[in-house]
């Protein structure tokens, strides 16, 4: 089976197949990292496609240097950030669906606790944790030195785990 | 928390838990861990989260790369070169003629850009509430659209007439507008003794039938003014339905979602408060939408018409010229006898202030006059 990178030089050389490879192995994982972000699974999918595209349109510059995996979610980020950037008041209502939508009770109190994070560190930790990023990937992806990954990453899972404990608590009350 | 002489500090231990140390390190730290309940305890601390946030699942994308994304295509030169004995028998000349046929047949990036994969018509851009692979999407009943003949202009124009045949311009007024398929939104007439009379009247016709009634009104008497304006509204059209059509998919999602979903009453009601909001906001556009066709599809004529008027020698109602002295004689008794009674008036409200004032300077005064005053010799 090729490798990321391998499959990413033969698109390069003209393999339409190994693009779609390499579509199918990161689609759901590149989904679920906007869905996480974004509120709406519409602008997951869109946002999802625009990073492929930025993929081909930038496939002639593209080098093994750093692992694709690293490359690709760079990309995303910086969509991401611009997403962020752009978001307006016409979101406000699909927020409104979309918080609604996913007001599942064990999803609430993780993405509530979450919430109270500094927006970096919860950024490291969801790298870490969903997007399963190496520190020197997450390092390399939010463009901060791999101790820093380090430190905050501890930081905030102990933080994390502070917010989340008086829920997991048990009760003597039944349900 | 640990502490500080304890050999493995709580961000190593997570660096080990994560398979981020080397080898010798992570051996180390491993022998420690084993025997150390403190760092087991903090490693079952930095498991927890990690558990709960699993439990944050995201649902299957099922979308499809979209079609098309080309290739940059480059001609194979191992396959095409190698396989066939012709390419090298000749060998010298085959080659030759193979490497500048394969050159001039080369794709190259350039041609490929030309493609821009980030064009609308390639690769669709969604919008909130846009399409994308979404079968529910349906287009919204009622969806008005600019016209294919050209764009939408409200038409408006302003007219001034004067004329001899007052009563005859009114009715004409009336017949005109109806010939030409229009109405008569409002009409006020004003006839003001001594005034000549004004007709104004606010006159909605067929956008078609502008010019037609205009060079109709014009045979009613003299022009004094006439002013006519157009003004595009296909933006303004074309946005305000996109903006229509979001909403009411808006409002579909809040529908499904109130009635497939059961939670908590407080979520019941933000949907329902929700679901209110945006029947308001497509209701208020349905209106503009509405009203901004009337007036694309009706044009309006201010018009106003003048009674050409000859003022009287005498005016109707005006007294003569003894009545006018009488008045004048009366006018003039009435400012004497008001001039008399308010100097009385005057007179008696200081009179006694100054009474008391002239009384408490009588003797001083008399004294300085005695002693000022020259003595006759």
């Amino acid at each position: 089976m090729l490798s990321d990178e391998e499959l990413m030089l033969e698109y390069q050389r003209g393999s339409r197949a190994a693009l779609e490879l390499l579509f199918s192995r990161y689609r759901q994982p590149l989904y679920a990292f906007f869905r996480r972000r974004l509120s709406g699974k519409h602008r997951a999918e869109d946002l999802t496609q625009e990073t492929f595209v930025a993929l081909i349109r930038n496939s002639a510059r593209y080098e093994p240097r750093a692992l694709f995996r690293t490359y690709l979610y760079g990309i995303a980020m910086n969509l991401l950030s611009a997403e962020h950037r752009k978001q307006s008041r016409a979101d406000e209502l699909d927020n409104v669906i979309a918080s609604l939508e996913d007001r599942t009770e064990p999803v609430l109190w993780v993405r509530e606790a979450l919430e109270k994070l500094a927006p970096e560190e919860r950024e490291i930790l969801m790298l870490r944790e969903y997007e399963q990023l190496s520190y020197s990937e997450i390092a390399s992806v939010l463009r901060i030195p791999v101790n820093t990954v380090r430190s905050k990453l501890f930081r905030s899972r102990l933080a994390l785990k502070a917010h989340l404990e008086p829920v997991h608590r048990p009760t003597a009350r039944k349900d | 928390m640990q502490t500080t002489n304890h050999p493995v500090a709580g961000e190593e231990l997570m660096a080990y838990l994560d398979g981020e140390l080397t080898r010798d390190r992570a051996a180390f730290v491993e022998d420690h861990f084993h025997g150390c309940l403190e760092c087991q305890n903090l490693a079952a601390e930095l498991h927890f989260p990690g558990r709960r946030l699993a439990e944050w699942q995201i649902e299957e994308a099922s979308f499809q790369l979209k079609e098309p994304l080309h290739a940059p295509v480059r001609p194979r030169f191992k396959a095409l070169s190698m396989r066939s004995a012709w390419v090298w028998a000749p060998a010298g000349a085959a080659l030759l003629v193979g490497v500048i046929y394969f050159s001039n047949t080369r794709v190259t990036r350039k041609e490929y850009q030309n493609f821009d994969v980030m064009d609308s018509r390639v690769l669709p851009r969604l919008s909130p509430g846009g399409v994308f692979d979404r079968k529910e999407f349906i287009s919204p009943p009622g969806l008005q659209t600019a016209p294919d003949s050209g764009p939408m202009i409200i038409r408006t124009a302003e007219l001034r007439i004067l004329t001899r045949s007052f009563e005859n311009a009114r009715a004409s007024v009336q017949q005109t507008v109806s010939r030409f398929s229009g109405y008569v939104g409002d009409l006020t007439v004003s006839a003001a003794a001594g005034a000549p009379r004004t007709l104004q009247a606010d006159l909605r016709v067929p956008a078609a039938q502008l010019d037609g009634l205009l060079a109709a009104l014009r045979g009613l008497g003299q022009i004094t003014y006439e002013s006519q304006h157009g003004v595009d509204v296909t933006k303004q059209f074309i946005d305000l339905n996109a903006r229509l059509n979001n909403a009411r998919d808006t409002e579909q999602r809040l529908t499904e979602l109130l009635r497939d979903r059961t939670g908590k009453l407080s979520d019941v009601l933000a949907v329902e408060e929700q679901i209110d909001k945006v029947r308001g906001q497509i209701e208020s556009m349905e209106a503009g939408v509405k009203n901004m066709s009337n007036q694309v599809s009706f044009s309006s004529v201010d018009l106003t018409v003048t009674e050409e008027y000859d003022v009287p020698l005498a005016q109707p109602g005006s007294p003569g010229i003894g009545a006018r002295l009488r008045n004048a004689a009366v006018e003039g008794y009435h400012n004497f006898t008001g001039a008399a009674v308010g100097i009385l008036s005057w007179l008696l409200s200081v009179g006694p202030v100054l009474v008391l004032i002239a009384a408490i300077l009588f003797f001083p005064v008399r004294l300085i006059w005695r002693k000022t005053r020259p003595r006759a010799n």
